[in-house]
C-alpha cells in the first residue's frame, strides 16, 4: 500500500526528483572538484603570466649582457675612469697625496692635514647604496689667490673631492699670508655585495652618463708628490 | 441556466499535462548535467593545459636565469658603475659656490683700499669677513660696493655690516655676513 503510494508519487513527480537529483548532483561535483581545480588553474594561470613576465625581462638583460660581454674592455676601461673619481675603499693615503699634491700645485703649503672620524655608511651593501664619506680636515698657508686656486683645482681634480666649508686667517706676520683651515670630503663607494635578482632590469647608462664619464676622464689626478723612496730599518725600536 | 467555471482539465488530460511536463523537466535535467559535465570537463582542460605551459615556462625561466648568471661578472661591472655615475652626478650637482664667493670677494678687494684679516664660508652658506680699511668711509663704501656690485648681487644676499671701531694701529675693523645665493 505505501510503495504502490510512493510509486504513484515518483510516476507523477519524476521530473522534478530527477531535476532535483542532477541539482545536488552538480553542486557536489561543483563543490568538491570544480571549484578547487577551477581556482586550481586560475593560479597557475597567474603564476604562467608571471612566468612569461620574468621570462621577458630574463631575455632583454641576457641580450644586453651579451652587447656588453662583445667588449668588455671597453666596460672595464669606464670602470677604472669612474673608479679614479670615486674609489671602492677610503684610499686614504692616496687622497692625503693628492691633497698635498694640489696644495703644491696651488703654491700653498699644507701644514695640518687631520682625518676627521665621521665615515658615512661605510659599506654600501647595494648598489643603490649612497656613497661612504671621508673627511680630511686640512690647514693651508697662502695667499686668498692661492687658496681660490685650489679651491678652483679642486673642482677639476679626479677624484671628486668637496669642501664642506672654509675659513681662513690673514696673519700680517707673514707678510699677507692666510692660514685657512678646510674641511674637505672624500668619497668612495664599495662594490655591490648582491647583484639582486636574475631578472632585475640593468641599469641603463645614459647619455649623460658617458658624457660623465668624458669629463671626468680629462680631470687631472692628483695621487702622489713626487718620487717616494721608503728605505725602512731594521729594528723598528732602535732609532 | 447555471454557468461552468471548471476551467480544470479531466482526469485524462491532467495525466497527458503531468507526464508531458516530466519529460519536459527531465529533458532539462539531461541538459543541466550535460552542461556541468562540459564544464568540469573544461575546466579540467583548462587546468591541465595551464600545468604544461607552467612547467614549460619554469624550464625556460630557469634555462635563462642561468645564462644571465653566466654574466654575473659583467652585470656588477653594470651595476656599480651605473651606481657611481648616480653619486657622482649628486655629489657634483652640490656645488656650494665657494670658487665664485672667493672670487668675487677677492676682486672687490683688491679695487679698494680694504685688507681682509679673516674670512669664513660655512656649510650652510653663509659668508662672513673681517677686514680693515684706512678710514671709516673708506670701509662703509666698500659695504656699499659689495651690496651694489653686479656680481656680487647675483650670489650674495642679505648682506648687513657690523660697527665699524677703530683700532690701535690707526685703522678701521670692520665685518661683514650675508648669505649665499642658491
Amino acid at each position: 500500500m505505501f510503495i504502490s503510494q510512493i510509486n504513484l508519487l515518483y510516476r507523477q513527480y519524476r521530473g522534478y526528483i530527477v531535476l532535483f537529483l542532477v541539482v545536488v548532483v552538480c553542486l557536489v561535483i561543483g563543490w568538491l572538484f570544480m571549484l578547487p581545480k577551477l581556482s586550481e588553474a586560475l593560479s597557475i594561470q597567474e603564476a604562467v603570466s608571471d612566468g612569461q613576465q620574468r621570462k621577458i625581462a630574463l631575455e632583454s638583460k641576457l641580450k644586453e649582457l651579451a652587447f656588453y660581454s662583445q667588449d668588455e674592455s671597453i666596460l672595464d676601461e669606464k670602470l677604472r675612469q669612474v673608479d679614479l673619481s670615486l674609489p671602492y675603499d677610503k684610499q686614504v693615503g692616496g687622497l692625503i697625496f693628492g691633497i698635498e699634491s694640489l696644495a703644491q700645485e696651488s703654491s700653498l703649503s699644507a701644514k695640518a692635514i687631520q682625518m676627521a672620524p665621521g665615515v658615512i655608511n661605510p659599506l654600501s651593501k647595494s648598489t643603490t647604496g649612497k656613497a661612504g664619506q671621508v673627511e680630511v680636515q686640512v690647514t693651508f698657508e697662502g695667499s686668498i689667490a692661492d687658496i681660490q686656486l685650489l679651491v678652483s683645482k679642486i673642482k677639476s681634480a679626479r677624484r671628486i673631492l668637496t669642501l664642506k666649508s672654509i675659513s681662513l686667517v690673514a696673519n700680517s706676520k707673514t707678510g699677507g699670508l692666510a692660514e685657512s683651515t678646510i674641511p674637505m670630503i672624500a668619497y668612495f663607494q664599495s662594490a655591490p655585495s648582491n647583484l639582486g635578482d636574475a631578472a632585475m632590469p640593468l641599469p641603463k647608462l645614459s647619455s649623460q652618463d658617458l658624457d660623465l664619464i668624458d669629463t671626468l676622464s680629462r680631470f687631472k689626478v692628483y695621487t702622489s708628490v713626487g718620487q717616494i723612496n721608503i728605505s725602512g730599518k731594521a729594528n723598528p725600536f732602535v732609532k | 441556466m447555471p454557468i461552468d467555471i471548471n476551467l480544470l482539465p479531466t482526469s485524462y488530460n491532467l495525466q497527458e499535462v503531468r507526464v508531458k511536463k516530466n519529460k519536459q523537466l527531465e529533458r532539462l535535467s539531461i541538459i543541466a548535467l550535460s552542461l556541468m559535465i562540459f564544464l568540469v570537463a573544461g575546466v579540467f582542460l583548462a587546468w591541465n593545459i595551464q600545468s604544461r605551459r607552467l612547467v614549460q615556462i619554469k624550464a625556460e625561466v630557469e634555462s635563462l636565469e642561468e645564462q644571465v648568471n653566466g654574466y654575473k661578472d659583467i652585470d656588477g661591472k653594470v651595476q656599480i658603475l651605473k651606481a657611481k655615475l648616480t653619486s657622482i652626478t649628486t655629489i657634483v650637482n652640490r656645488d656650494p659656490k665657494f670658487e665664485t664667493s672667493l672670487g668675487i670677494l677677492s676682486g672687490l678687494l683688491s679695487s679698494s683700499q680694504v685688507f681682509l684679516d679673516d674670512l669664513s664660508i660655512s656649510e650652510n652658506q653663509k659668508v662672513t669677513f673681517g677686514a680693515s680699511a684706512p678710514t671709516s668711509s673708506e670701509a662703509s663704501m666698500f659695504f656699499d660696493l659689495f651690496k651694489s656690485d653686479s656680481q656680487s648681487k647675483q650670489i650674495f644676499a642679505d648682506a648687513t655690516l657690523d660697527a665699524i671701531t677703530g683700532a690701535k694701529d690707526g685703522s678701521y675693523k670692520f665685518s661683514i655676513s650675508a648669505s649665499i645665493k642658491k
